[in-house]
């Protein structure tokens, strides 16, 4: 987004000469500047010309050569396709915006289409700041948000979004109020239209609070062309379900959208609906106060010795990541106000059950995050376990929430708080029925990736466990064919798999 | 050696495919209950939303157990009225090193019917002035965001806006001067602070010449007295705003105490009605590891000052004036005549020199001694 896409004229000067390979690559890198390109080639994903240049130095990585270009050596670097996520995290926490080129079909494909045919590759994802997903990427206390600024007709719009976690939310406010709002969500990366940015002082708060700053151009801010786009994200016919917004509002939701199309090559996230949010909900606390009373963080920038360190004793980082939210977003309604302090008090007067739930929660996983991975189609096994276990735990929750009384539990003395998330914790008939399917079909300790397998019950499907029962016994088979050979030959011979002979 | 044989690559051929069968099996199962979970995303959301503030209610019970928190009353009112408060930072620090914290007590209305506006806090330099006014800013937000607060009793009518100018970096908008920052927020809060606001300033007017400083913390006390007429806390090291108590009508003096004991300084970290007498900088300056010497002139010319003020001016309404004229008293009175050896000190201009003509300043200056 940073730089501008070369003209076609430029683009076609640069292809002249290139191999098909390098011809890719050029097109890919031209359609997406202002990331580094990584390019899958086989076991590896490679970085070319300037971008090699870049990487080496940021990665230490070695820079050697691959061709020629129009007479020039192409400078290249890379690194294993299975360690990428690690080099990956890096490049982002130093402030670069990386495109991920897969290969989009096996090898073997491609040869079928002829001797000199290129495997099939595209962008499949582009990792910014504000859009990871991967809790190696994340911070696990803290939230990651993306946050959009836009302006129409004199009204100003902000709008942010999680995406590990499918929270979004929009409101309007003032040039005056941005401050509070903005340093309130903290966020870590900002779409801003070019023409915001050239207010000075907008700048300086957004170079203070807004993350990573990316110019974005103002035909994107278009509220009507934002509402379509907003429309496929949620995948809905009309926003009437989610209330009413204004076209500043539409604006800045609408490039989020886009961003999250561009950076999700296409694949639509599991969102909640965009919340609209009241300017005035909320107690303002201006950057500086937020700076001065060390809420979140010191002035020195660390977490110890801020108000969130000094009285957090949440379990969950889902549970710190809330308080933290609630720390920096005051409510300001004493109704709102007293029915969470109710809450508070609730669980002050019963001890024991609060420690009990505690006890339960120590064991619960990041499940927002690992629905927000399995909803873009990434996500392994064991995210599904996260689900799973989740759901079993929401099950003993709601048990144990209830009192033990009979007679109370018609009416249970709960306070409207409780009473919400018992309600929440209650599965209904399609969740209980993903639970049984999870707990039917998959192993107990699934692995991590699906590469290997091992992680559906064979006896979930009687398909793979035929499969499995010949695979399985072949290896009987082996063994029994080494010990026939070895007799017959009375030699020690053996036989073993070998990926490249078999 | 290698060997392979026909019915080995049949077998190969056997087990590959029924290896890759079962994990193309098990991709299509990973795969439909991915598409199950995504169509119910929403309810599991919500699910994990419900475990999230349940963990946050339990935690903030458990905190307030062991903090002995109260649970704050809030409600329209433009009350503020803070009993046996504590800074719950500060508060779990000395507890982990054993030592107790001094509560302290807070009562503000901004209708100025059951207590004062605006309190003015003075008090000697580390005597914790900051924490007293922090503390009062954090027990807002923990209130406001629904927990317990780390007091005896707490009642607040609903703060709209936040206002702290305590010790604030000036990281903000690097490339200004400290007093101008400090102009631009504190001017933010003079324009977007309303009545429901809730403001706690520290030594505004610091950054500038003192009777400039003084000139404007006078004006911001009154304005946010007068005008804003927030709930406000208002620290200061100029003694001369103490007045304001009588020229206001809702405004308290509080200090925060301190005792000379043996000659030492005791903090006694505690917030009391009435102005502080006196501001002890000479005392915290030895605390501070200043040489002697330069505590000893210290207190000279502090006595000096004092006597001064008693015999020459009356403070009445016109504090500025005083000081003032005190300043410009030490300014003549201390200045000793110029020697010769001064006088070409100051005639050099370093830049000027070149390394041989430094050399012969310094055998010049040498002779003039």
């Amino acid at each position: 987004m940073n730089a501008i896409p070369p003209s076609e004229k430029d683009l076609k000067a640069q292809l002249d000469g290139a191999t098909p390979v390098m011809a890719q690559y050029l097109e890919v890198k031209a359609a997406n500047p202002g990331s580094l390109l990584f390019f899958r080639m086989g076991d590896f994903y490679e970085l070319f010309f300037e971008d090699a240049e870049q990487a080496a130095g940021a990665l230490s990585l070695a820079l050697t050569k691959r061709g020629k270009h129009q007479g020039e050596d192409i400078p290249m670097a890379g690194v294993p396709a299975h360690a990428a996520e690690a080099y990956i995290a890096k490049l982002i926490r130093m402030g670069f915006r990386v495109a991920i080129c897969d290969q989009l079909e096996d090898p073997s494909e491609a040869k079928k289409r002829g001797y000199k045919a290129v495997v099939k590759r595209g962008i499949t994802r582009i990792v910014t700041p504000g859009t990871l997903t991967e809790d190696s990427l994340l911070e696990e206390r803290g939230a990651n948000r993306l946050v959009a600024l836009s302006q129409r007709a004199g009204v100003m719009a902000l709008a942010s979004l999680e995406l590990s976690t499918g929270e979004v939310e929009c409101l309007e406010l003032t040039p005056e109020t941005l401050g509070t709002h903005l340093s309130a969500l903290r966020p870590s990366e900002s779409l801003v239209s070019d023409r915001l940015l050239q207010d000075e002082h907008l700048y300086a708060l957004l170079k203070y609070c807004g993350g990573a700053i990316q110019p974005q151009p103002a035909s994107l801010s278009d509220p009507s062309a934002g509402e379509a786009r907003l429309k496929r994200l949620y995948g809905v016919e009309t926003l009437d379900g989610f209330g009413a917004f204004s076209p500043s509002e539409l604006s800045a939701l609408g490039m989020l959208a886009a961003y999250i199309d561009l950076t999700q090559a296409g694949k639509a996230p599991v969102l909640k609906a965009p919340k609209k949010v009241a300017s005035l909900a909320y107690l303002a606390i201006d950057p500086s106060t937020r700076l001065s009373l060390e809420i979140e963080r010191t002035q020195k920038g660390s977490r110890e010795g801020s108000l969130m360190s000094a009285i957090d004793r949440t379990i969950t980082s889902g549970g710190s990541r809330l308080l933290a939210a609630r720390l920096s977003r005051p409510l300001n309604a004493p109704l709102e106000i007293n029915q969470r302090l109710d809450a508070v008090q609730w669980f002050l007067a019963q001890r024991p059950l609060r420690q009990e739930v505690r006890q339960r929660l120590r064991g619960m996983s990041d499940m927002a995050r690992a629905l927000s991975r399995l909803g873009l189609g990434r996500g392994g096994p064991r995210d599904l376990k996260v689900v799973r276990d989740c759901l079993d735990l929401a099950r003993d929750m709601v048990a144990l929430l209830q009192p033990t009384d009979p007679e109370s539990r018609l009416d249970p003395d709960w306070p409207a708080e409780i009473h919400a998330h018992v309600e929440a914790l209650t599965a209904g008939e399609t969740v209980l029925d993903l639970l049984f399917k999870l707990e039917k079909a998959l192993v107990d300790e699934p692995p991590l990736s699906t590469r290997d397998g091992g992680f559906i019950k064979p006896g979930y499907n009687s398909h793979l466990q035929d499969a499995i029962t010949l695979r399985n016994d072949s290896r009987q088979i082996i063994l029994r064919m080494e010990a026939d050979l070895q007799q017959e030959t009375g030699l020690p011979l053996k036989i073993k798999y070998n990926a490249v002979l078999g | 050696m290698r060997f392979s044989t026909p019915e080995l690559i049949d077998l190969d051929a056997r087990i590959a495919r029924a290896g890759s069968d079962a994990l193309n099996l098990e991709l299509a199962i990973f795969e439909d209950l991915r598409e199950e979970v995504r169509s119910n995303a929403h309810p599991l959301q919500d699910m994990f939303d419900a475990f999230c503030a349940l963990d946050v209610a339990a935690a903030a019970a458990e905190w307030a157990e062991d903090l002995e928190a109260t649970r704050p009353v809030v409600d329209d009112s433009l009350i503020f009225d803070a009993k046996g408060a504590r800074h719950p930072v500060v508060v779990a620090a000395l507890r982990a090193e054993g030592k107790p914290f001094t509560p302290n007590d807070c009562c503000l209305d901004a209708s100025g019917q059951t207590g004062p506006r605006l309190d003015l806090v003075t008090g000697p330099n580390m005597a914790g002035k900051s924490t007293f006014l922090r503390q009062n800013a954090l027990l807002v937000i923990m209130a406001q965001a629904g927990l317990f607060v780390p007091a005896t009793s707490f009642r607040l009518g609903v703060v709209d806006r936040l206002f702290s100018r305590v010790g604030a970096g000036d990281d903000l908008a690097q490339g200004r001067s400290t007093f101008m920052m400090e102009m631009v927020e504190t001017a933010a809060i003079l324009t977007q602070a309303t009545h429901r606001s809730f403001v706690i300033l520290d030594e505004i007017g610091r950054g500038t010449a003192t009777f400039d400083g003084l000139a404007i913390a006078w004006a911001c006390a009154e304005n946010l007295h007068e005008v804003v007429k927030a709930r406000a806390l208002f620290a200061t090291h100029y003694h001369e705003l103490a007045q304001l108590e009588s020229l206001l009508a809702h405004t308290h003096n509080i200090s925060m105490t301190a005792r000379e004991w043996n000659g030492e300084l005791i903090f006694l970290h505690e917030a009391r009605r009435g102005a502080a007498d006196r501001s002890y900088g000479v005392q915290v300056a030895r605390l501070a590891g200043m040489p002697p010497v330069v505590v000893a002139r210290a207190k000279d010319i502090l006595e000096r000052l004092e006597t001064d003020k008693a015999h020459q001016l009356k403070l009445d309404d016109l504090p500025l004036f005083a000081t003032v004229q005190a300043q410009v008293s030490v300014a003549t009175s201390q200045k000793p005549a110029e020697t010769e050896l001064e006088k070409a000190l100051k005639g050099i201009n370093p830049d000027d020199l070149s390394p041989r003509e430094a050399l012969e300043v310094i055998y010049r200056l040498r002779g003039l001694v």
